[in-house]
């Protein structure tokens, strides 16, 4: 027990990286915009998928410049979260704004279906092995047993992200407009902020966190049609766990699902899905609106 | 004078009634097993399986709810039959559906005290979190089949044995769209009593509606067991005319997102809507999947997308409160 603990940790803690970069994208444009934009499952796919397509294509044609494949993960995720980002906003989401939350969810799900057939049909069925930048990185030893420095690194990336979203929201200019806007919409907006824009901008970040889940888990996977569906259910119960809106929230509830996930897959791995869940349940049995979450107040 | 009144009363009722276009709806059906090819009756008694799922998510909507996870329920409910064929050995199909109809009320009893605190996407996005926790269990364990789900033969229906293999037969027919008439014509008297007027209630202003004196919570936990049960139904009379369950297309998010589509394209006016929604979207799908397979479900998001966003008082408009 007491061997494989540090390992379970370790384990726990670059799911929990990965859990997180995947659903704060999620929660911040849940938290902006009131959009829980089920699409996003489709996003951390088409990341992926780019981020496949792009290095198999570099490597096919100069090969001996493989450590340039590193600069294809943030490039594919902005280039693709960018153009994803700003055709789902301008087409779709403008014209619902006003309308009810459920229709935004249906309008993402159908969204959602109509990314699945169009991956399929662009980058076909078969699948992509960008196995590049992970060997590249080489391992470590970690306590004698050796371990992905990819891996590794991708804890920093999400305390990264984290980091940006937590110093931006405390100290700069644009944090306290952005709080204003989450708020109160209407009033921010008779204060002369140009809410508009800001809907724009959190949407694309959002997306291309989205992106850059996909684009980083790329090198770590198989990446096949069908990978975006398990993110999206994933991605919301690390949210709803967290508080809807919360970025530490997700944070914080990226942790508990990684660790409890990770302990059911060396102990019980028949658990595994269901411990997600289960974690998810009784917290939110003790706390309605997540750990972070803050309650609506309801108009007679 | 008075006796007059009450009869012309009677007779205008005769014509308004909704039972009676139930009666001629389900005797319609009945009768075109002789004149409707095989295949059609076929997709008809599918549709009739998927329609109980799809009534019950009327009744959700009526109090504007939407659940992103009745899937659970069609599982449930196809499991619990397919299982006690498999391992108790009942043929019944009498006793089938009731041990699916159980299965669904016990199951919605316990987890709608869950359930039952929350609304909009929460509650949307809770259900489906909890039809994916069945799909993991069944996946990962080998004693509930796996991924391979379980088979059934030969069926009776109130000891009638079928001559042949023929699994869709004159008895399986009639016993399917006969009980789904059954249900529908529960669901009728529901939503004509009072209980079934509060859901309106519920709808327009919950804080309003508990001032009035109903309990909102304890109401729709109510709705929710109904309606469960209706899907638990549904999969059990799935599994009848199928013969075969696997998770996949049961428990798996996508399914219950269909359950969705075809419900808000079909709206809450009725209980006929759920019922023919249902037969158009068999229908439709059996051609799509022909001419194109491969865009099956592009086709559903575009009609998804284009009918919320265009025809918002149309199909779109159960949710069309304006945000606050």
């Amino acid at each position: 027990m007491f061997n494989t603990l540090p390992f379970i940790l370790l384990d726990s803690l670059v799911y929990a990286s990965w859990l997180f970069l995947v659903a704060s994208g999620l929660t911040l444009i849940y938290g902006v915009m009131k959009v829980l934009n089920v699409a996003h499952g489709s996003l951390y796919a088409f990341g992926a998928y780019t981020n496949a397509w792009l290095i198999g294509w570099f490597v096919n044609n100069y090969s001996d410049y493989e450590y340039l494949t590193f600069i294809f993960i943030p490039l594919s995720a902005i280039v693709i979260g960018l153009i994803l980002s700003l055709f789902i906003e301008r087409v779709f989401l403008r014209k619902i704004y006003m309308r009810d939350e459920m229709v935004t969810v249906l309008v993402t799900y159908g969204l959602f279906l109509i990314f699945e057939d169009a991956m399929k049909l662009i980058f076909g069925t078969s699948s992509y092995l960008p196995y590049q930048p992970r060997m590249l990185l080489g391992n470590i030893n970690v306590l004698d047993i050796p371990y992905v420095i990819y891996d590794l690194a991708i804890i920093v990336v999400a305390i990264l992200v984290w980091g940006l979203f937590y110093f931006t929201m405390k100290l700069t200019k644009i944090g306290k407009l952005l709080l204003t806007v989450i708020n109160d919409r209407e009033i921010s907006a008779a204060l002369g902020i140009n809410v508009n824009k800001f809907f724009v901008y959190t949407f694309a970040f959002g997306c291309l966190l989205g992106c850059l889940g996909g684009a980083i888990s790329a090198p770590m996977i198989s990446v096949v049609p069908g990978i975006g569906v398990e993110v999206i259910v994933l991605a919301f119960a690390v949210v709803v766990t967290g508080g809807l809106g919360s970025v530490s929230g997700a944070a914080i509830g990226a942790l508990l699902i990684g660790l409890s996930r990770t302990f059911a897959i060396f102990y019980a791995p028949q658990l595994e899905l269901f411990v997600v869940f289960f974690v998810m349940a009784i917290i939110l049995s003790f706390k309605p609106e997540g750990l972070f979450g803050t309650s609506e107040s309801r108009k007679i | 004078m008075g006796q007059v009144k009450v009869e012309r009363y009677n007779v205008k009722k005769i014509f308004k009634n909704e039972k009676i276009f139930l009666l001629i709806f389900i005797l319609f059906f009945i009768s075109s097993w002789g004149f409707l090819p095989n295949y059609a009756i076929n997709t008809i008694c599918f549709s009739f399986c998927n329609g109980l799922v799809i009534l019950g998510l009327l009744l959700l909507m009526r109090v504007g709810l939407i659940s992103f996870g009745h899937g659970l329920y069609y599982c449930l409910g196809g499991y619990s039959v397919a299982m006690t064929y498999n391992f108790l050995n009942v043929k019944e199909a009498v006793f089938l559906i009731l041990i699916s109809l159980i299965l669904g009320f016990l199951v919605s009893y316990l987890l709608g005290f869950f359930v039952r605190r929350f609304r909009g996407i929460f509650f949307a996005m809770l259900n489906m979190a909890l039809s994916m926790i069945l799909f993991g269990i069944i996946v990962k364990s080998v004693s509930l089949g796996s991924t391979d789900g379980f088979g059934i033969k030969d069926v009776t229906y109130l000891g009638q044995v079928i001559e042949g293999d023929q699994r869709l037969n004159i008895f399986s027919y009639s016993f399917i769209v006969i009980i789904s008439g059954i249900f529908m014509f529960a669901v009728l008297k529901f939503l004509r009593s009072p209980a079934g007027k509060m859901l309106e209630a519920i709808k327009e202003n919950e804080i309003r509606a508990s001032y009035l004196g109903i309990e909102v919570n304890k109401h729709i936990h109510k709705i929710y067991i109904f309606s469960s049960m209706l899907a638990a139904l549904g999969g059990g009379l799935m599994v009848l005319l199928v013969g075969h369950i696997t998770p996949e297309d049961t428990a798996y998010w996508t399914k219950s997102g269909e359950f969705v589509f075809v419900a808000i394209l079909s709206g809450s006016a009725n209980v006929f809507a759920p019922i023919l929604g249902s037969l158009f979207f068999e229908f439709i799908r059996t051609y799509t999947l022909f001419y194109f397979p491969n865009t099956w479900q592009m086709i559903i998001g575009i009609i998804l997308i284009l009918g919320i966003i265009y025809l918002p008082n149309g199909i779109g408009s159960i949710f069309s409160k304006k945000r606050k």
